[in-house]
This record gives structure tokens, C-alpha cells and sequence, in this order.
């Protein structure tokens, strides 16, 4: 544009100058630079009529894996001497390879095509305009404009891989699964002996019990196996999240609760999930493969957020997890926490406590700074000696709880920590003799 | 990306038209006993050519507006129009491919960590990864260098039929009555209140 103003006024001073002067020659020295001016004018561009498509390799990818965008133009006005396409990348991802833009000329009904890969953090990444600017060769005269074209495109979070959690719930569901039901069928472990009935298997029959009678025979039995309802709750609290150069304590706990989900859902219960933090974001409890999709694209979507109702816990909705149900909450903790927990426990639900130690996290990203000064040293040891108390008084009222310093493996800290209790007897068995 | 290799033959050409300009009006000058005039064009000329080396924009618009201004000056001064038609002709072509080349460039900066990136990431790949990086540099060089073709064509039809009416003009005198002169300049005003409203409409 001011390449335009710049020449046109240098036309009109060259001919102004040229009829003031009385003086042909003057006038005749801005025939070039009007040739020029008329050769932009009569080539200027038309409003392009442009249909632009954008399509992902991937709508969903999980992290770390690329997604590549092909954009696809296609020119249904008159010749364009030179297109230049930009696509606006939303913002949190990185193109990886190729780049988000092509200049090139089009003529009537012709097509580019540009691809380039993207890689991103977890999120929503909403694709939506593209800028295209046309111009003739001399780029004298311009149009530009904004086409909206929409895709998205969803970053899972990273998955820490778990095995099989060893869960007690109160209450087990109807269908066989991995866990100890506390009710007697047919499993592996033993449960209890009773007196034998017709149809039992002879090799059930406990020959050291019957042995002691004479007229009685005794079977063993054992503790069904079931699923269980297991409800996940994720402490989205901004309060509650630490973030120290670009880490951020949150996406630890993201992490773990895909984790967990994932490894609870393979084990076939049924799995819901809660973010509670900017209000309640459910996902509604469920089985399999769509559910285990459900609650990736819910933490996918997770931020942190401030809200005066839900700064504390006491508005946990639990009503949301079916009564004596396993329910595990991913926070750092703090102590307000404590109470709503213990009257968790009281109700009935088995609770587990997978804790991301934002002491330890905070500390190590401070290193020398702590190590230098004695003061951060003794404010360290404190806050230390005050969060073990408070997993000590969640331990105590029956509440597992797993201190998870964020930069050991998720894996070998639930293994160590998840590894099945000796079970009590719970069932007595009155021998007379 | 690096752009520069198929963008030198247009360096090339935007430093010989810069030295053209200044050589023809520095010669027109110099024939007319005008060796002032000379020299100052040549050290105009030179300080366009710094200003082109550092890629600095406003030295393309000062290069043309000085040489514009020397050849008005230099028919003033009864030097031979040939040279001064010449020396703008030339000047115009260096400050199109001037900013030209500057358009390139910004291009050049919208893709600033594609090499660096594949550089890293290439380490551990094999040519067959690295396959595609190589394809998206090659379209968008050989796009460059479609359009820096048709560019160049396009300037060189404009300039030499600038010159060639430029030359028309200076041969041809015709006698102009003071109605017909009135009337151009109307012409001249209206054309000019058009540019201006077209300009505010593409500004809004």
C-alpha cells in the first residue's frame, strides 16, 4: 500500500513538476514509472473465490505422537498470479516438519496443497482460520482476507503405565473381575470351610477338618472374584498446583489419573471420573474401551481453575460413587482435605490417597537455592515434618494414602505401595467337637 | 529455509540496475560538465547498494525519490533526457526487485524453525524419515523460484515498454493548447481523488 502511494505521488510530482516547468522532457521521465503503475492497476486481483479445506491425519492423537494438517486449495475465480495461504496454528502446538503456509499462482479451477506436521502438549487445539493474500507480480495491489475453516485437533495426555491394582472395595459388582469380593464362591483364594453339601467338588472337600468327624464332611471354600465400581477424583484446584519453571505439579496428577484409570478399567470395573476444581466436570461411570476414550478426552480438557464453592472439598458430590465404592483422589493435599476424607471413610467407600508431593516437587526445582541457605532448609524440613502428619492422620483413620514424589517411576510406587494385604479372617468357622 | 541461493540472480540483477541508474546519471551529468551532479549520483548510488546489502526497506524508497529528483534537476540543467530516462528506468527496477526481495525474505522468517528442528530430530532418523522435510523445502524453493521467474518477466515487459514510451515521449513533441492542458489536469486530479479513495477503502 504505501509502495503504491509512494509511486503514484512520485508520477504526479514528476508531471506536476513537468507543467510547471513547461517541460515535456520531465513529464516524458515518468513514463516508466506510470507503464508500471498501469501494469499493477490492470492486473490488480479480483476478490478471490477460494474453497479451502484442512484436514488432520488424526483427530485424537495421544502425546507425543504428530498429527499432519493438508491444506487444500482449490481456485474457482479468475487467475491468481500470487497466493499467499497461511494457516494460524493454534496456539501451544509446534510444527514439527513442513511449514503452515505456501505462496504460489493459481489459474482458474486450479489446486495446491500444503502439509505439515504438528506436535502438542495435552489439550484442545481448535484449528480455525486461515489467511490468504492475493497480490499481482509487481505487489502493487493487494486483497487479503480471513476464511474460517474449522478442525480440531486433541492432544490425550501422557499415560503412566500401571498393572493390576490390588483395590479392596467395601462392595463389589455383579461379574467376575479381579477383586476379592469378600463373599464366598469360586476364586483362587481360600476363604473359609463349610460343611459339605451335594454337588460340592470332591476336591474341595477339606480331608483334614472331616477327618476330625465322624459323620460330617467339610469343604473349603473360597472368595469370589468381582469388579468393582471405582470412582477417580482429580483435584483441579489452582490452590492446590504448583508450577515451577513450566512444570507444572497438575500435569503430574493428569498423568497418574490416566494412569489409574486406564489400569481399572482394563481390570474390566467400572470406572467414572471428577474434576473438581473450576466446577464439576463428570464423566459418568462406565466399562471398556469408549469409557477408557470418555475420561482421556475429560482429562485432555482438565485445567485448573479458581472457584470460591469449590475451594474445599466439602462439595464433593458423592452421591456420584455408588455407596461402599473404591474412591481414589488424585491431589497434593492440603489439610482442609482431611475432614471431608475421614467422613468419606466413614460412609463406607475404601478410599486411596495417590498424593503428588509438591514439597519434594517445589524443593528439587530449587535445589541450590536450598542447599544454600539454611532458612529454606528449615522451612523445607518443616513443611515436610507437617504434610507426613497429615498423611499420618489420613493413614490412621483406615485411608490409603501413596506420597508419590513426582520424579520417581508412578509404576514402582504404586507396586510398592498397592502390594495385597494379608486378609484378615472375617469369616469364623465353629468346629464342634 | 534458506532462500538465498535461488534468490541471487535477482540480487544480481537489482545491483546492476542500482549501478546503471547511478552510472547513467552520473554520465549525463558528467557530459554536461556537471561533475557535482556525477559524483553525487555515485555516492547515491553507492549508499543504495549499502542500503540494499543491510536490507534496509527505506533505502529503496530514498534511492528512487534521489534519483527521480537528480534526473527532474537534470532536465533543468539541459542534461540528455536518454541518460535520465535510463537512469529512473534503472532506478525503478532496483527498488521493485528491492522490495521484492524483501517479500522473500519476510517469507523466509515465517518458517524459522523448520531447519533447526529437523536438524535435532535427524540424528536419529534415518534418509527415509527425513524424506518429507527435504519435499516441503524443495515446493516451497521451487514455488520461489516460479514466481521469482514471473516476477522478473513481468518487470522486464514493464520496464522496457516504460523506456520504450519514455523514448516515444522525448522524440515526439506535440504543441498543446492551454484547454487540453486544463483538461489533463483535471484528468490528473480526478485520477489522483481515485487512488486516494481506493487507498482509504483498502486501508478500512
Amino acid at each position: 500500500m504505501r509502495r503504491l502511494l509512494f509511486l503514484s505521488l512520485l508520477v504526479y510530482g514528476l508531471v506536476i513538476a513537468g507543467l510547471v516547468m513547461v517541460s515535456g522532457n520531465a513529464v516524458a521521465l515518468a513514463m516508466p514509472l506510470v507503464v508500471y503503475l498501469a501494469a499493477a492497476f490492470v492486473f490488480s486481483p479480483e476478490k478471490p473465490r477460494l474453497v479451502i479445506t484442512r484436514t488432520l491425519s488424526a483427530n485424537i492423537v495421544h502425546h507425543g505422537a504428530p498429527a499432519t494438517v493438508t491444506v487444500t486449495v482449490h481456485n474457482q475465480g479468475t487467475k491468481l498470479e500470487e497466493v499467499l495461504i497461511e494457516d494460524a496454528v493454534p496456539q501451544g502446538l509446534t510444527v514439527t516438519d513442513g511449514e503452515p503456509w505456501t505462496q504460489t499462482s493459481l489459474p482458474p479451477g486450479g489446486k495446491t496443497e500444503f502439509s505439515y506436521v504438528v506436535e502438542g502438549k495435552r489439550g484442545n487445539y481448535p484449528f480455525r482460520y486461515l489467511r490468504a493474500t492475493v497480490n499481482e507480480h509487481l505487489g502493487l495491489f493487494r486483497q487479503q482476507g480471513w476464511l474460517e475453516v474449522g478442525a480440531n485437533l486433541m492432544v490425550l495426555p501422557e499415560l503412566l503405565r500401571l498393572e493390576h491394582l490390588d483395590i479392596r472395595p467395601l462392595r463389589t459388582r455383579g461379574y467376575a473381575g479381579p477383586i476379592p469380593s469378600r463373599l464366598a464362591g469360586s476364586g483362587t483364594d481360600f476363604f473359609g470351610v463349610r460343611e459339605y453339601q451335594l454337588g460340592d467338588p470332591l476336591r474341595w472337600i477339606n480331608w483334614r477338618a472331616s477327618a476330625r468327624h465322624q459323620h460330617a464332611l467339610f469343604t473349603n471354600e473360597f472368595e469370589m472374584e468381582r469388579i468393582a465400581d471405582v470412582g477417580l477424583i482429580l483435584d483441579a484446584r489452582q490452590n492446590n498446583n504448583v508450577v515451577v519453571e513450566n512444570d507444572s505439579l497438575f500435569e503430574h496428577a493428569i498423568s497418574a489419573t490416566a494412569g489409574l484409570a486406564e489400569a481399572f478399567i482394563n481390570d474390566g470395573n467400572r470406572v467414572g471420573m471428577l474434576v473438581y476444581g473450576r466446577g464439576l466436570e463428570m464423566t459418568y461411570p462406565g466399562y471398556g474401551k469408549v469409557q477408557r476414550e470418555r475420561i482421556m478426552q475429560a482429562l485432555a480438557h482438565a485445567r485448573t481453575g479458581d472457584s470460591l464453592v469449590f475451594e474445599s472439598l466439602d462439595y464433593l458430590p458423592v452421591r456420584f460413587f455408588p455407596a461402599k465404592s473404591q474412591i481414589v483422589l488424585v491431589s497434593p493435599l492440603r489439610k482442609e482435605d482431611l475432614s471431608i476424607l475421614t467422613r468419606l471413610r466413614a460412609r463406607g467407600y475404601q478410599v486411596l490417597v495417590v498424593s503428588p508431593d509438591p514439597v519434594t516437587f517445589e524443593a528439587q526445582k530449587y535445589a541450590p537455592l536450598s542447599e544454600a541457605d539454611a532458612s529454606v532448609q528449615l522451612a523445607l524440613r518443616i513443611t515436610r515434618v507437617e504434610r507426613e502428619l497429615m498423611l499420618r492422620r489420613l493413614r490412621r483413620v483406615g485411608i490409603q494414602v501413596i506420597n508419590w514424589q513426582v520424579d520417581q517411576p508412578f509404576a514402582n510406587v504404586m507396586r510398592t505401595a498397592l502390594v495385597r494385604p494379608v486378609m484378615p479372617t472375617n469369616r469364623i468357622v465353629r468346629i464342634e467337637r | 529455509m534458506n532462500l538465498s541461493t535461488p534468490l541471487s540472480p535477482v540480487t544480481r540483477i537489482m545491483t546492476i540496475s542500482t549501478l546503471v541508474a547511478a552510472a547513467a546519471l552520473a554520465l549525463g551529468y558528467g557530459l554536461n560538465q556537471q561533475f557535482v551532479g556525477s559524483l553525487i549520483f555515485i555516492a547515491l548510488g553507492l549508499l543504495w547498494l549499502v542500503g540494499q546489502r543491510y536490507a534496509q526497506t527505506a533505502s529503496a524508497g530514498l534511492g528512487l525519490l534521489g534519483f527521480a529528483v537528480g534526473a527532474l534537476l537534470g532536465t533543468l540543467y539541459g542534461v540528455q533526457s536518454g541518460w535520465l530516462l535510463v537512469g529512473i528506468t534503472a532506478a525503478l527496477v532496483a527498488w521493485d526487485l528491492h522490495h521484492f526481495i524483501q517479500h522473500l525474505r519476510i517469507n523466509e522468517q515465517r518458517a524459522p524453525d523448520t531447519e533447526n528442528s529437523a536438524a535435532t530430530a535427524t540424528d536419529t532418523e534415518t534418509d527415509a524419515d527425513a524424506a518429507p522435510r527435504l519435499d516441503t523445502r524443495a515446493r516451497l524453493e521451487a514455488e520461489a523460484r516460479m514466481l521469482e521467474r514471473e516476477h522478473l518477466r513481468r518487470l522486464a515487459i514493464v520496464s522496457g515498454l516504460g523506456l520504450l514510451l519514455g523514448a516515444l515521449a522525448l522524440t515526439v513533441r506535440l504543441t498543446l493548447s492551454f484547454g487540453v492542458i486544463v483538461v489533463l489536469g483535471v484528468v490528473a486530479i480526478f485520477a489522483l481523488s481515485r487512488l486516494i479513495r481506493y487507498l482509504r477503502q483498502e486501508s478500512d
